[in-house]
């Protein structure tokens, strides 16, 4: 658990980059800091680790002042994955995912297993992938080796910045689901600052909207569209589109129901947003839903609109 | 680049060749030379002289190296910036000072031999050390450093594992210049007894000898040069190894290779 408590950073005397921000984040969730550039979303991260001091206020990892542990010691606790990815250009892909582990002094036999581990994880075969050099791999491939390395010391909790922010946008749909998946996996808990509304929305359990240092609201993805605690979250919502942001939220699962449908069937891991898509596309009322090759039912498209509302306050 | 590698290797047969038994070569030199005068200096071996001069350069810009890289550290840690100034006027004066004055400066203090001529060499070699350390250290891709941070380096280990190896190939070119500068320079070290080419120079010029300063001046020059692309091709392949020669590429194929 980390526990923002009242934490204020001034820049100078008088700017606050961080303005008296509180927040709560529970062991093995996943929370989206977002924010314009200037709201003080990836200096509240930097504290948690203590790349940046607070002016004033505490911050708790698990009950402990992060002040308790010398920064370098503290930070090797905490996987860190930075904006543009930062890996050290003069290593190989397995020396940077090793960074950590040899910093805490594992022995080569146990790096080794470690690197070849998490480059399976990402899909990276080990035997092309360990000898690269970071100039030698694509941008989707320096993402991943970047959280690799974060990763790398089976940290509790990890802190990400703007990770997507460099990828093509072609391959950043692709990362956030490999991100969600590994992240379910290994129940890490997350902090993970983002200027993008969307990215927040498809990533965050929960998120902290921040503007000018403050912190405007933090909730769940479907209540902060619900009921935006303040006009510019609402902008940041992008105002009209909120009925397909809800739907975008939730997979089509929950909405099974048993009937017969015709047509080409959906998958229930698809978000109503696609399945109500699909839908209206293709003209049909409902829809045959599959689940690994095998239809468990329908859904209808009435079912989906009706999901499409706002819920009630 | 096969040719020029031919001819490298042919520059430097030569070279060595001559210095080891440049009697052989006394025909090339026999028209520069006038009234039967000796086309070869043979006073003092060549090769000996050569070694001496090489290891006079060695000595003062190791030293050099040592001092600015050192100094170009300090000055770029948190706690260094305020010697920032000082430390570029230090270097400066050094630069500026000219060698010979130095010379000058030095014999009364520490007598003829090598030594005046290594702190000449030193002091000269300074300023394009610290500059290149300096900007080595100063120009490390902000998102890299802050890597470093992040994964919970410490200051030490941050600069010996992260910045040094990336500053690196920068310094490396600031060494390269000091070279070149002091194998030229370390020859006016014969004018104060220090054991370098300089001699063979000299004496053509006293005896006007064309010969004994043609080979003199080739020996220092064809030396310089192999050393100076000897260090280039060593800036090349790190170059190449941290990937500096391929950003453009990479940028443009920021996609999944195939």
């Amino acid at each position: 658990m980390i526990e923002i408590d009242a934490v204020t950073r001034l820049y100078g005397h008088r700017v606050k980059a961080v303005d008296n921000v509180s927040l709560t984040v529970e062991n093995g969730r996943l929370v989206v800091i977002v924010g314009a550039s200037g709201s003080g979303k990836t200096t509240l991260m930097r504290m948690i680790n203590r790349l940046v001091e607070p002016s004033s206020g505490t911050i708790r990892i698990d009950g402990c002042d992060n002040r308790e542990l010398p920064g370098p010691e503290l930070r090797r606790r905490i996987g860190y994955v930075i904006q543009e990815h930062g890996l050290f250009p003069h290593r190989t892909a397995a020396e940077n995912i090793a960074t950590v582990p040899k910093l805490l002094g594992w022995n080569r036999k146990r790096r080794d297993a470690r690197v070849d581990e998490l480059l399976s994880l990402f899909h990276l075969e080990p035997s092309r992938f360990r000898d690269r050099m970071p100039h030698e791999l694509s941008g989707g491939e320096q993402q991943r080796i970047g959280v690799a390395r974060a990763l790398a010391a089976k940290p509790a909790f990890l802190l990400m910045d703007e990770p997507f922010g460099a990828l093509d946008p072609s391959i950043r749909g692709r990362a956030r689901e490999d991100l969600l998946e590994i992240q379910r996996r290994l129940s890490t808990t997350v902090v993970l600052v983002t200027h993008d509304m969307d990215e927040a929305i498809v990533l965050g359990h929960k998120i902290a909207v921040m503007r000018e240092g403050r912190l405007l609201q933090y909730a769940p993805p479907a209540e902060i569209i619900a009921n935006p605690a303040a006009d510019f979250v609402d902008e940041l919502l992008g105002g009209d589109d909120k009925a397909f942001r809800m739907l975008s939220l939730d997979t089509v699962d929950r909405l099974v129901e048993n009937g017969p449908a015709h047509g080409s069937p959906v998958s229930c891991n698809a978000s109503l947003k696609d399945v109500l898509a699909e839908a209206l596309w293709s003209g049909r009322d409902t829809l045959p839903v599959e689940k690994d090759g095998a239809i468990i039912g329908r859904v209808s498209r009435d079912c989906l609109i009706r999901h499409a509302a706002r819920p009630a306050s | 680049m096969k040719i020029s590698i031919i001819v490298r290797w042919s520059l430097l047969a030569l070279l060595v060749a001559f210095i080891v038994s440049p009697r052989r070569f006394a025909p090339i030199f026999e028209p520069f030379t006038q009234n039967g005068a000796p086309a070869i200096y043979t006073q003092t071996s060549l090769l000996s002289l050569t070694l001496s001069h090489l290891a006079i350069v060695v000595i003062a810009t190791t030293a050099a190296t040592i001092f600015a890289v050192g100094l170009a550290m300090v000055v770029t840690r948190p706690f260094g910036v305020e010697f920032l100034p000082l430390s570029r006027s230090i270097a400066n004066i050094g630069q500026t000072f000219p060698p010979v004055a130095v010379l000058a400066l030095a014999v009364p203090m520490f007598g003829f031999g090598p030594i005046p001529t290594l702190i000449a060499l030193f002091l000269y070699g300074l300023l394009p050390i610290f500059e290149n350390a300096l900007m080595g250290f100063s120009t490390l891709p902000p998102n890299v450093t802050e890597a470093a941070r992040g994964v919970g380096m410490t200051g030490a280990q941050r600069l010996a594992q992260v910045e040094f190896p990336l500053a690196f190939p920068v310094i490396l070119a600031g060494i390269r210049i000091c070279v070149v500068i002091s194998l030229a320079t370390a020859t006016i070290g014969s004018t104060v007894a220090a054991k370098t080419l300089g001699e063979v120079i000299i004496a053509g010029l006293m005896s006007n000898n064309t010969a004994f300063v043609l080979q003199g001046g080739l020996i220092v020059g064809i030396l310089a040069l192999l050393i100076h692309d000897g260090f280039v091709m060593i800036e090349r392949a790190m170059a190449r190894r941290t990937g500096r020669f391929h950003v453009r590429r990479t940028a443009e194929t920021d996609g999944e290779h195939p």
